[in-house]
């Protein structure tokens, strides 16, 4: 039963996926071209360092394009049913909302490490080639790339709220869009801080699991489907 | 066979008035089957408890005799012969009563209702005395 | 004793601002066609709804095949077939596609069975759900609903929208290929003729209320229309207590009584200044209009 409703909601959400698959290549293609364009990146010596940069770079995109996929993603997962009226029939099927829940969890969670883990592995792929530079590079963009994809957590997070409580997947997009952008000029505006990556990341990924919390709660309570 | 669902008759006793008309006038001869339940309710679209109601009330009359394992079959001359028999001496008798009425001058709408009255009571006795 | 199949217990539901339920009693037994009456607002869906584990009732208790309804929602939901009153599946599924999905769901799914109802429903396999009629899209849900053999099979205005062959249609439909294991139907329509047909009883419901619920043949002998013609410049003087409604206009006394009595016409007679008096017989949808506008508040005798 969990199967066939993650085949279903993979199937029902294969634009979202496919524009998350197609973001995280066109980051790629992106650093390519730079890679061959770029004058900084023409005046590196050895083609592998040049191909560690490129990976470096695609992956640093990509995790900047991803919390675009997760907020497509999780915007659509539920209000995507109501839009497309299969929320009732869904309703009047043996799974309880539970079931249905967890199948459409796992949908996101799977596409969310995806997200988080090719990069990385790319970057290691990368570090194959060139070590060395590789490591100040990232020492220097490490705590720029944990906020964006804590960013992406929130994303993810306010998404499944909004998505389980509207009725337009459109909205509950653009909530989810928009949520990581208003959370960090609110936390710049109220909390001066020499260091604010460490409260932009928490901050993020609290709002993110309470986004979850409270969207799961309120799905599983409602009368309407 | 075309069931009125608008008709305030019971669908049940629809289907048997017709089903008798069907026998009296040779459409379903003696000791021939009669159409089996499911096919004639999905024939004309009628729930098959009600034809079943249909065709238990013809049994009761003995216009239809149930055979065992293969359905329902038109009962032979004799017993059909006295049920129409017993019909036959109810017209005449009722055509007696009417001419009396109209005689005496008493409208035809009159009539009908005070037939209709004396139905309903003799009906509503007979079910109080039948358990 | 026949079992009871489904049993409401003096269930209220009352959502934000109106009451949709009001202690509302019922005890469908097993093996009969129920048709399911009321105007609209009366409180059909949030009825149906309930059976199938969806609603909550505010107080009261709803049991189905013995089981609690809302506590065990999922269970019951396996063994009940239902069809919506537009059902609209995924949209971008193929109707095969729709049968793989929902083959997974039931513990009780026969694929022969489906793969019969396909070629008996007439329904092209390879159709996205978004393209079918909306007659097809029925049957599409019908197929879904008896295709795991449910013991109990719901129905949520089937007939609407649909042109009067498709419903005659569908009516042949649900009598052909009614499952041996279905132990009850019910069905919620507005068209009181299909009712007629497929029904052995009637609930009928209004402002939560039930209102009746009898076998229809009974519910027929035992309901007639009596129009007396009035002495002139008199009106009714003495109203019976089974007058479910009633009107005078002129000379006219109409009046619908519920449970109708052949003592009545004399009782009616020797209390009333009346010349005349004429007991008719009605159909479902009279008895039905009658029931309701006598219990409205605005037309109450």
């Amino acid at each position: 039963m969990l199967r066939t409703l993650i085949w279903k909601d993979v199937l029902a959400n294969r634009f979202s996926l496919l524009l998350a698959a197609i973001l995280l290549v066109a980051a790629y293609g992106v650093a390519a071209i730079m890679g061959l364009l770029d004058p900084m990146m023409t005046a590196q010596p050895s083609w592998g360092r040049r191909l560690a940069e490129i990976l470096f770079f695609g992956s640093l995109m990509s995790y900047a394009v991803a919390h675009l996929s997760l907020a497509v993603l999780s915007g659509n997962l539920i209000a995507g049913e109501r839009v497309r009226r299969s929320a009732e029939f869904l309703a009047y099927l043996p799974p309880s909302r539970g079931m249905v829940l967890r199948a459409k969890a796992t949908v996101l969670g799977t596409v969310a490490l995806l997200l988080l883990f090719i990069p990385l592995a790319m970057t290691g792929l990368g570090a194959f080639f060139d070590k060395a530079s590789l490591v100040d590079i990232y020492r220097k963009t490490a705590s720029g790339c944990v906020v964006i994809w804590a960013m992406g957590f929130c994303d993810s997070g306010i998404g499944w709220l909004a998505s389980c409580c509207l009725q337009s997947n459109a909205v509950a997009i653009l909530f989810a869009l928009l949520s990581p952008y208003i959370l960090m000029i609110l936390i710049t505006l109220v909390i001066q801080s020499a260091e604010p990556t460490a409260i932009l990341v928490a901050a993020n990924l609290s709002i993110g699991l309470a986004g979850f919390l409270f969207g799961t709660m309120h799905y599983l309570n409602r009368v309407e489907p | 066979m075309l069931i009125d669902p608008k008709s305030p008759i019971p669908i049940f006793q629809q289907i048997a008035a017709q089903m008798r008309q069907h026998i009296a006038l040779g459409v379903y001869k003696p000791k021939e089957s009669l159409p089996s339940l499911r096919s004639l309710a999905a024939d004309i679209q009628v729930n098959p408890n009600t034809v079943q109601k249909a065709y238990d009330e013809l049994t009761r009359e003995g216009l239809v005799e149930s055979r065992r394992g293969a359905g329902l079959f038109v009962a032979d001359r004799a017993s059909a012969a006295g049920t129409t028999q017993t019909e036959r001496r109810i017209h005449r008798q009722l055509s007696r009563v009417i001419a009396n009425g109209l005689r005496k001058r008493i409208a035809p709408e009159r009539i009908r209702t005070l037939f209709r009255e004396a139905l309903d009571s003799q009906v509503a006795a007979t079910t109080r005395s039948t358990p | 004793m026949t079992p009871m199949l489904i049993e409401f217990s003096a269930v209220t539901k009352e959502f934000k601002n109106h009451r949709a339920l009001d202690s509302l009693s019922l005890q469908l037994l097993e093996g009969s066609t129920v048709g399911l009456l009321g105007p609209n607002g009366a409180g059909k869906t949030t009825c149906l709804k309930m059976m199938l584990g969806l609603l909550r009732p505010t107080s009261g208790s709803v049991s189905i095949f013995g089981w609690d309804l809302w506590l065990e929602g999922p269970k019951i939901r396996q063994q009940i077939g239902y069809v919506p009153e537009d059902p609209w599946l995924y949209p971008w599924m193929t109707v095969r596609q729709v049968i793989r999905f929902a083959s997974s769901m039931y513990e009780r799914w026969s694929s022969a069975l489906a793969d019969d109802l396909l070629v008996n429903l007439n329904l092209p396999p390879d159709c996205t759900v978004k393209n079918l009629s909306k007659g097809m899209r029925m049957k599409a849900a019908l197929l879904v609903a008896l295709a795991h053999r449910p013991r109990l099979l719901i129905l949520d205005e089937p007939m609407s929208g649909l042109d009067p062959l498709a419903r005659e249609d569908l009516v042949e439909i649900l009598i052909k290929l009614r499952g041996e294991e279905t132990e009850c139907i019910i069905i919620s329509s507005h068209q009181i003729d299909d009712v007629t047909r497929l029904a052995d009883e009637v609930v009928i419901l209004h402002a939560g209320k039930r209102l009746v619920h009898a076998s229809i043949d009974e519910l027929l002998g035992t309901t007639k229309r009596v129009e007396a013609v009035l002495l002139d410049g008199r009106l009714p003087e003495r109203v019976l207590q089974q007058t479910v409604w009633q009107r005078v206009d002129r000379r006219t006394w109409s009046m619908t009584l519920h449970p109708f009595d052949a003592t009545m016409v004399n009782t009616l007679r020797e209390a009333n200044p009346i010349s005349s008096l004429t007991v008719i017989d009605i159909g479902l949808e009279q008895v039905f209009k009658d029931l309701i506008r006598g219990a409205t508040p605005c037309c109450a005798p």
